[in-house]
């Protein structure tokens, strides 16, 4: 009975809130108190700073000498900390590529350290040259590599790699 | 949330809430530069009780209601300790608990020792918004060395954060995950030196040395970077918010609640998310005539500290590991039934990682007060990506055992009880702890290292 009447109020009150005008005028305050002139720059932590590191609006494509591959969709949209889902597309002289072998590596080099387990192998997918793979946990914040090797089972295989920065 | 934290609060919220609604009016459009009297002491107040904060910052508010910082006075197993240290030192542990427990209660004058906890405001018992958010130095590296400012700004991890009108608020380092400073924050109260000198809470002492306190390196990540996972969103209530990236403060790690509290699925469930990735395992097997030798291999590839770290002394970590020819048993070691303590295992080969205390006389306890030195066997972070660099150490752990006959299925899977079930019953016998909560206690299975290998797979060694 407490709760139901609290959570009543506590309503009542949000409702009052929302007429009063919740907003923000925008402008963004900045009370400093001198903080940022005591930082010193290397205690910033920016582990993607000057690597590769791909895009994902639009998703990218990377490109060896015998393969193109294509992110054709990821969940979530841009890579995150934990599970993460791909789907790529695999040609081969502007071509899909089926029957392939496929298998991801996600790993971090400023750690030197991969997933649980380390290499995941991709499914064909419905459509010819598609291939999904996942889900695959990029466990922490910082910059990986995820490693894409194609293995068209008739004597050609390659890497192509992707540049991930999550930001956790 | 439980009845009784829910009686207490909500009233509270819809307190907070009129008076945030009849202050300012709304949650963000206060004229800027028009915070409240920084040091009214009433107002100081209001800051100080967490419910304050939940109209504004309702998933904060939600998810450090569920957080171990929210329970931090409310454990049975810190209050028992508590009450059992102050017995037996005669009051001379003083502030030593509830100084990280209840820093609040403390700061105010409310405690001195920890042990009327049952009749302090619930609002100063664990670490609340306003402790950790008035932050203005950390000024050592444990026991709580943190300095409080008095001047009602809320400190936070925003760049030029929204004039709040109920409160001015203020970047800082110190609560910027981006920031190593962040870390700094963190530690002061996850690391921890006892009464007798022993440093028996490592954990801020662990990531400093390893790879990931490296100021200016790549490998560089604070504690926020994985306890304190992102999300874009409004960090506070009102229209036209900015978009900006907000972090949990649900901040698990490895304690649980073992009496009924906000959130407490979702907590266990971070937490064996948090360890289901910590340790890589691997396990060989080598058929030779006779038997097989049985090779497991732990590397704590994820922890950013030791593994298991903090309160070291009672956690225990174990292996495993059971070889078996058809349906007959070759070889086990670390079987423990859910209840049993490890310390009653018949088992010469357990493999356990945690601490050891030992007091002035070399003795082993239990008893932090005593703690003069101790012993330690854990999983260690990494310290270094190459072995040509003098501060590098192997990560990889390694033990062999020794099975008698050829097994046709070998398995093993690390165990973690955050609190060891002999530690438990040793406050229940002593009448510091009610037997009840023994039963709450969970054993978590890390996902990563259960590992099976059989002869068809034709390999020694999996994964």
């Amino acid at each position: 009975m407490l709760m139901r009447s609290c959570r009543t109020a506590l309503i009542a009150v949000c409702f009052a809130l929302t007429a009063a005008g919740c907003e923000s005028d925008g402008h963004e305050a900045g009370h400093d108190h001198g903080a940022e002139s005591d930082v010193k720059a290397d205690t910033h932590v920016d582990a993607c700073g000057g690597e590769d590191v791909d895009t994902f609006d639009p998703l990218p494509s990377r490109s060896g000498d015998h393969f193109t591959v294509t992110l054709v969709s990821a969940t979530p949209a841009i890579p995150d900390k934990g599970d993460n889902t791909w789907e790529l597309a695999i040609e081969h002289g502007g071509a899909a590529l089926t029957g392939a072998t496929v298998t991801v590596k996600p790993w971090m080099p400023a750690h030197g350290h991969g997933t649980n387990p380390e290499t995941f192998a991709a499914t064909p997918a419905a459509q010819d040259g598609r291939y999904s793979v996942g889900p695959f946990n990029l466990l922490m914040p910082g910059y990986w590599t995820v490693t894409v090797t194609i293995d068209d089972g008739q004597g050609t295989s390659e890497e192509v790699v992707f540049g991930v920065c999550v930001e956790g | 949330m439980s009845a009784s934290r829910a009686e207490a609060v909500a009233p509270r919220l819809v307190l907070a809430a009129l008076a945030l609604a009849s202050a300012s009016g709304a949650c963000a459009d206060a004229p800027a530069g028009a915070p409240p009297d920084a040091v009214d002491p009433q107002h100081l107040a209001q800051l100080m009780d967490p419910a304050t904060c939940a109209p504004c910052h309702a998933e904060h508010y939600r998810e450090w209601s569920g957080s171990m910082h929210a329970y931090a006075a409310d454990d049975p197993v810190f209050l028992a300790m508590n009450a059992r240290g102050q017995r037996e030192t005669g009051g001379a542990l003083g502030d030593f608990c509830v100084s990280c427990h209840a820093p609040m209660a403390v700061r105010t004058g409310a405690t001195t020792d920890g042990t009327n906890l049952d009749e302090v405001p619930q609002h100063l018992k664990g670490v609340t918004c306003y402790f950790c958010h008035s932050v203005e130095a950390v000024e050592g590296s444990h026991n709580n060395p943190l300095r409080l400012a008095t001047d009602g700004v809320m400190r936070g991890g925003l760049r030029e954060p929204v004039d709040s009108g109920f409160h001015a608020s203020a970047y800082s380092p110190l609560h910027d995950r981006n920031r190593m400073e962040s870390s700094d924050l963190c530690g002061s109260c996850h690391d921890i030196v006892a009464p007798p000198g022993a440093h028996i809470e490592r954990t801020f002492h662990e990531w400093r040395g390893s790879v990931f306190g490296r100021a200016g390196s790549p490998s560089a990540l604070t504690c926020g970077g994985c306890h304190m996972d992102g999300r874009d969103a409004a960090v506070a209530a009102g229209a036209d918010m900015p978009i900006r990236r907000a972090h949990s403060h649900a901040m698990p790690g490895v304690d649980v609640a073992l009496t009924e509290w906000p959130q407490r699925d979702e907590q266990r469930a971070a937490i064996q998310a948090l360890l289901d990735t910590t340790v890589r395992a691997e396990l060989c097997v080598w058929p030779h005539a006779g038997g097989a030798d049985v090779q497991v291999l732990l590397e704590n590839v994820a922890a950013g500290h030791s593994f298991p770290s903090g309160a070291a002394q009672d956690r225990r970590a174990w292996l495993e590991l059971v070889a078996e020819a058809d349906d007959a048993v070759l070889f086990e070691t670390g079987r423990a039934a859910e209840g049993q303590p490890l310390a009653s295992l018949d088992d010469p080969h357990l493999w356990v990682l945690g601490d050891k205390m030992r007091d002035a006389a070399g003795q082993p306890t239990h008893d932090f007060w005593e703690a003069a030195s101790y012993e330690s066997e854990l999983l260690p972070a990494a310290t270094a990506l190459s072995p040509l660099d003098p501060a590098w150490i192997d990560t990889h752990v390694i033990r062999t055992f020794g099975v008698v006959g050829a097994p046709s299925r070998v398995e093993m899977r690390l165990k973690l009880r955050p609190i060891a079930l002999d530690v438990i019953d040793d406050l229940i016998a002593s009448g510091d702890l009610d037997p009840k909560h023994r039963d709450a206690l969970p054993t978590f299975t890390l996902k990563a290292t259960e590992l099976v290998w059989t002869p068809d797979l034709d390999t020694p060694c999996v994964p």
